[in-house]
């Protein structure tokens, strides 16, 4: 307390000037003290390890740039045919084009592609039913007695 | 090794490795089974079919069968039991079907069949296998533009081919899957031009040496007159309203057969002809139709032609030249 009471006093002429104050035999205790305490110096087994474990990490860090180099591009790849994928893909169609189904209906609705799907539908089903029930008589057939088609698909 | 050349490489191993693969996925859909036969260019006949053809006049089969037909936009499913002997055919319906009791006999020149229910017997020329006849032409030459070959798989416990038949585009017309050692078609599909099954039968049981006498292919019998293709447009037009329109005989259509059906909400009198290489659809109704409409939709094979006849449209329809349309457009005459 008395060398924080001379500092806020330093051109007081009465008082021992700061080197007197360091000279004085509590200050060399303490000194002795001080110079006294063990030196505290890594070992170089401690440091050896230490450069073990940086050259690891610093391996491990190049193995898994090399790796992000190999793999980022193919991400953007992956990406690119994911979108071909999807715009080439069967049955695709763009957000302006038709739907089959709706051209479909919408061929269906006139009175000329109905008279040209009747004429194909029933050669392809006679074709295949041979001298069996025709379409028309399995028609004629449920309507005579009431029976209700049973739809197969 | 860079990293901006690791990233070329990688980059270009990958382009090679996935665009093929886009490729793959796109075509997987339309790619046909594994081939067995000739390549689909050749007009040669592949020797399964030629099987077919040979064997429809020898062949003997009884069993039964699963037959599904588009009926007013929907398939509609019933069973039939199946005996034919070469080129004549009998059918019945199992007990509990709603076709039970009916008989279809089919000895190669007519058609009958009988509905016990009304007691009516129809008559109408044989059913002949267009399909099969458009299939060979002169030297055994194929007609069609393709037929693929694939296994078909397993049909009434017996290992089939399956023929598929190619229109122009590239399209599926029909599916025949034949059993090899016998050339009996056991399962046959027909699709139409949307690639939607029109009908099908399939075999589930079959037996190739059946016992059968000649009274199974003689016509039934009814206590009523016999109905005529004829007769029935009659009856059919006059409940319709319409002119019953039919082809002078003597042209090379018969009549085979008519039905009345709603078509764009207009009622419509369809009737069939047999022809000399492919059939003939002729439509009767009341109602304007779009003649350029008509014409541009029916493309190279299909020709139509539309009159007015007794005010009522009259529309031809068919794989024959646009005069001769026109020429048996001429020959309608009333019942």
């Amino acid at each position: 307390m008395d060398w924080m009471h001379n500092n806020q006093k330093p051109n007081d002429a009465t008082k021992p000037s700061i080197d007197e104050l360091l000279a004085s035999e509590s200050q060399k205790l303490v000194m002795r003290t001080v110079k006294a305490l063990p030196e505290d110096v890594p070992s170089m087994a401690w440091r050896g390890s230490l450069n073990a474990k940086l050259a690891a990490e610093a391996a491990r860090r190049r193995s898994r740039r090399r790796l992000w180099l190999v793999v980022s591009p193919s991400f953007g790849l992956a990406a690119a045919a994911a979108i071909c994928f999807a715009v080439l893909m069967p049955g695709h169609r763009t957000a302006g084009s038709v739907p089959p189904k709706q051209t479909m209906s919408a061929q269906s609705s006139s009175l000329e592609d109905q008279l040209f799907a009747s004429h194909s539908d029933s050669v392809t089903s006679q074709d295949v039913v041979g001298s069996g029930l025709s379409t028309a008589e399995v028609q004629q057939s449920n309507e005579d007695s009431g029976a209700e088609d049973t739809p197969s698909s | 090794m860079t990293s901006r050349t690791a990233q070329l490489v990688c980059g270009a191993f990958l382009m090679t490795v996935c665009l093929p693969g886009t490729v793959v996925a796109q075509r997987r859909q339309e790619r046909p089974p594994r081939r067995l036969g000739s390549p689909p260019s050749r007009p040669q006949m592949p020797e399964i079919l030629r099987r077919v053809v040979a064997a429809a006049a020898s062949l003997r089969i009884m069993g039964q069968r699963v037959v599904d037909q588009r009926v007013q936009g929907q398939l509609v499913r019933h069973e039939e039991n199946v005996l034919r002997v070469g080129n004549r055919t009998r059918i019945w319906f199992p007990a509990g079907s709603r076709f039970s009791g009916q008989i279809i006999v089919d000895n190669g020149n007519s058609r009958w069949r009988y509905n016990p229910r009304n007691q009516e017997l129809h008559q109408e020329p044989s059913q002949q296998d267009d399909t099969l006849a458009r299939l060979v032409g002169p030297n055994h030459n194929l007609l069609t533009p393709r037929v693929q070959l694939a296994e078909g798989g397993i049909i009434a416990g017996t290992s089939t081919t399956l023929a598929r038949i190619l229109n122009g585009k590239g399209q599926t017309v029909q599916e025949l899957y034949i059993d090899p050692s016998t050339g009996a078609v056991l399962k046959r599909v027909g699709y139409n031009g949307s690639g939607e099954v029109v009908a099908n039968y399939e075999f589930t049981t079959v037996d190739y040496n059946p016992a059968f006498n000649a009274a199974d292919f003689e016509p039934p019998r009814s206590p009523k007159p016999t109905q005529t293709p004829e007769s029935s447009v009659k009856r059919l037009a006059v409940a319709s309203d319409l002119p019953a329109l039919v082809l002078k005989s003597g042209q090379g259509f018969r009549l085979f057969n008519a039905n009345v059906n709603k078509r764009a909400g207009v009622q419509v009198l369809h009737e069939v002809y047999l022809g000399p290489t492919a059939r003939l659809s002729v439509f009767i109704f009341r109602a304007q139709i779009d003649i350029a409409r008509l014409t541009d939709r029916g493309g190279k094979q299909i020709q139509a032609y539309s009159t007015q006849i007794g005010g009522a449209t009259v529309v031809l329809v068919g794989p024959y030249p646009q005069d001769q349309l026109q020429r048996l457009a001429g020959m309608l005459t009333s019942l």
